[in-house]
């Protein structure tokens, strides 16, 4: 990498993880895992970069790269841990939405990763059907099957879809 | 509801920190990919000129061209329409990362004539069912192929062994049935040892209604070189020898069978192996002891016994990951050695990451531990008056025990008092550092912990209790140079386990990583834990420690004083 390359990697790191980092958290869950996650895509994107920055937007190809190696891992691990802390930390403190968003949260653990992929990029990145299809590497009408059946599955597993939505408090 | 998990997600977002060493970190993998890249193009550029001159030689039908290794090497199959790579075959231009073979890939010649069709269903069914992309999935060994009649029809079949590019990933044995365009039986993958002397696939029969596709009443036995019997039993010790044409043979099964209990014997080499046909239950096998070995030889030790590595869920003993944990070692495996599980399935690993930031090493899983009682004059009632600062070393975290503002009056709270932080007190002979432990709100009484310091004597670490305001020593432990990490066994079934100054959060495995139990996640107080130790004293606990810069302070298992 010549050293214009690594200046201009290295600005996308320091401009892009604080946001990439929070797709991957939401995507597996635990702050670790996410750390990992996006150290392997970034580090993935470091050894493509001149092909990468010239053909596709890295945004796209950071997240296509960490719903990959995710669920590659998952493959393997063929456990899912849930970030126990997180998702009990919020039921210390009384109140119905902090106990609907713990619920919310662990349900959203015990999705497959695909479909919680599918819920992530569309409802948190605000991609498209296509462009989570694209990052998925799949069809549009999968997508929209996985985000039917993970929605249903949410909220079957929560009872949430009376509830209004939860406040967020920044 | 949409607007449920938008809120949620924010919510969660929020909290999200991104490390200042992040980039740090990126580079460093960069750097230690690019370089395993080079080795590996290396490796493998040596390796596809080798391969192509024996190809040249040994396939004149020609190979497949994703059957750029093993199958090449043997006696070769050719394929219906050898032909430019299929569409499913476009990743195989780049030399992949994992284009060395997993440990258990079945070097054995390919035999019969693969379909092309059956190959690229096996291909695209291996790789739907572990959500890979083509440039994911490695080069791939043909072990056999052929058109046969199924029932009333004729279907082609393919078995063939895939794997991914994650170093380390076991090769999976996929067999595909494919009649016409209808896949009948899509696919059996499972991971089986590298030693293992015969593939054997139920096939596709005729059942009662006289429709392909019902109960299994044939096998395919593809064996490895060096086979020489094949025997049939149907459960009932009717057993019936097998011809095998080209070290493949289909074999119908006995209609009488009993249920579970046919099998197929192999004899190679002067010894018969038995490899059961189950309908209804799946194999089990014997889960290996792969604890103190690196994670390629743990990986390939349990492949060779048909598991697949996986990785232990937690947060501090998994700071190491996939790759880099390449050169570490496996501290901790759940389900544990000797337990009969499914064949295929997932041992937890965890890896001891070897991200030792200090000088001082871990004591090793094999090293014994040399500790021991002796005898120290008891300490009398500690005077008002302290000598000197303490060393780093006798803090041992111990600093963080503070005074609590419920402790009740008693009569030796002036002693009490006066110990309550670790510092330094001198009494001829020995000097001390102190501390009272606390349970809760409350001083744990009994339980008192002190660095001393006797003159000629190694330091000792003391477990004493309190009488009367006095000190009285119960046990000491000399202390290994340098050694910065103690777990003391407390009345109560309590454990204490004091880290390095700085550390601020850890794991504690009472289990010593020879059970399926998950560390205990605590926040330290400054460096030091209380825990449960549970019914029966471990001898010894794996530890990980953290400090607040999420810097791994020390991993090792430590003998419990």
């Amino acid at each position: 990498m010549r050293a214009q390359e690594q200046e201009d990697f290295r600005s996308f790191v320091v401009h892009s993880s604080p946001r990439l980092l929070r797709t991957a958290y939401l995507l597996t869950g635990d702050r670790h895992e996410a750390e990992d996650l996006l150290q392997t895509a970034l580090a993935r994107l470091a050894l493509a970069w001149r092909r990468v920055q010239a053909q596709e937007a890295l945004d796209a190809y950071v997240r296509r790269t960490m719903v990959n190696a995710l669920i590659s891992s998952r493959r393997r691990r063929r456990v899912v841990t849930v970030d126990a802390a997180a998702a009990t930390e919020p039921t210390a403190a009384a109140g119905p939405d902090l106990e609907a968003r713990a619920v919310l949260w662990a349900a959203l653990a015990r999705l497959p990763v695909r479909q919680r992929a599918v819920v992530v990029l569309r409802y948190w990145e605000d991609l498209s059907e296509a462009e989570t299809a694209q990052v998925l590497g799949t069809a549009i009408g999968t997508v929209k099957s996985q985000a039917a059946r993970a929605l249903a599955k949410l909220r079957a597993d929560t009872g949430l879809s009376e509830l209004a939505p939860l406040e967020v408090t920044r | 509801m949409v607007d449920t998990l938008r809120s949620l997600f924010a919510a969660h977002a929020e909290d999200v920190i991104v490390p200042p060493d992040l980039l740090e970190r990126v580079e460093g993998s960069a750097r230690r990919r690019r370089g395993r890249r080079r080795v590996l193009m290396a490796s493998s550029t040596a390796a596809a000129l080798t391969l192509g001159v024996l190809g040249v030689l040994l396939v004149p039908g020609g190979a497949h061209p994703r059957d750029t290794g093993l199958a090449a090497a043997g006696a070769g199959c050719a394929t219906h329409a050898p032909q430019p790579a299929p569409s499913w075959a476009a990743g195989a231009a780049a030399p992949p990362a994992g284009a060395l073979p997993p440990a258990n890939v079945l070097d054995w010649p390919c035999r019969g004539l693969v379909p092309n069709q059956a190959l690229g269903a096996a291909f695209s069914a291996y790789q739907a069912d572990h959500g890979l992309t083509n440039s994911q999935v490695g080069p791939l060994s043909l072990l056999y192929g052929g058109r046969l009649r199924l029932g009333d029809s004729t279907g082609d079949v393919v078995v063939v062994q895939l794997w991914s590019t994650d170093p380390g990933a076991p090769a999976s044995t996929v067999s595909v049935v494919v009649s016409g365009t209808r896949q009948v039986n899509p696919v059996q993958d499972v991971v089986l040892p590298a030693d293992t002397p015969a593939v054997v696939r139920k096939l596709p029969g005729t059942s009662t209604d006289g429709q392909t596709g019902g109960d299994s009443e044939q096998l395919l036995v593809v064996t490895a070189p060096g086979v020489t019997s094949v025997v049939y039993d149907d459960g009932h010790g009717q057993r019936r020898p097998v011809p095998l044409v080209d070290g493949a043979a289909i074999v119908p099964r006995a209609t009488d069978r009993a249920d579970d209990k046919d099998a197929v014997l192999v004899a190679a080499a002067g010894s018969t192996t038995r490899i059961g046909v189950y309908d209804q239950r799946t194999p089990q096998t014997v889960v290996p002891d792969v604890r103190g070995l690196r994670l390629p030889a743990a990986t390939r030790r349990l492949g060779a016994a048909g598991l697949v590595t996986g990785e232990q869920p937690g947060h501090l003993l998994r700071a190491c990951t996939g790759r880099r944990c390449v050169d570490d070692l496996v501290a901790v495996q759940s389900p544990p050695p000797g337990e009969r599980i499914t064949t295929g399935t997932s041992v937890q690993l965890t890896v001891i990451p070897g991200l030792i930031s200090t000088s001082p090493a871990p004591p090793t899983p094999t090293t014994p531990y040399a500790s021991g009682t002796h005898p120290v004059a008891d300490l009398p009632s500690p005077p008002t008056t302290s000598a000197s600062p303490a060393p780093a070393d006798a803090l041992v975290g111990a600093d963080g025990l503070h005074d609590q503002p419920h402790w009740p009056r008693r009569g030796d709270e002036a002693a009490m008092r006066r110990v309550l932080v670790a510092g330094e007190r001198s009494h001829s002979p020995v000097t001390a550092s102190l501390a009272v432990l606390w349970s809760g709100s409350t001083p744990a009484a009994d339980a008192v912990v002190g660095l001393l310091d006797p003159p000629g004597r190694p330091p000792q670490l003391a477990v004493a209790t309190l009488r009367d305001g006095a000190i009285r020593v119960v046990s000491s432990h000399d202390l290994r140079d340098g050694q910065r990490v103690f777990a003391i066994q407390l009345p109560g079934d309590q454990l204490l386990v004091l880290g390095p100054p700085g550390t601020t959060e850890g794991e504690v495995d009472t289990t010593d990583g020879t059970g399926g139990v998950s560390p205990v996640s605590l926040k330290a107080q400054d460096g030091a834990f209380v825990i449960s130790s549970g019914a029966g004293a471990p001898r010894r606990v794996l530890v990980s420690l953290r400090g607040g810069s999420g810097d791994v302070l020390f991993v090792g298992h430590v003998p419990v004083m």
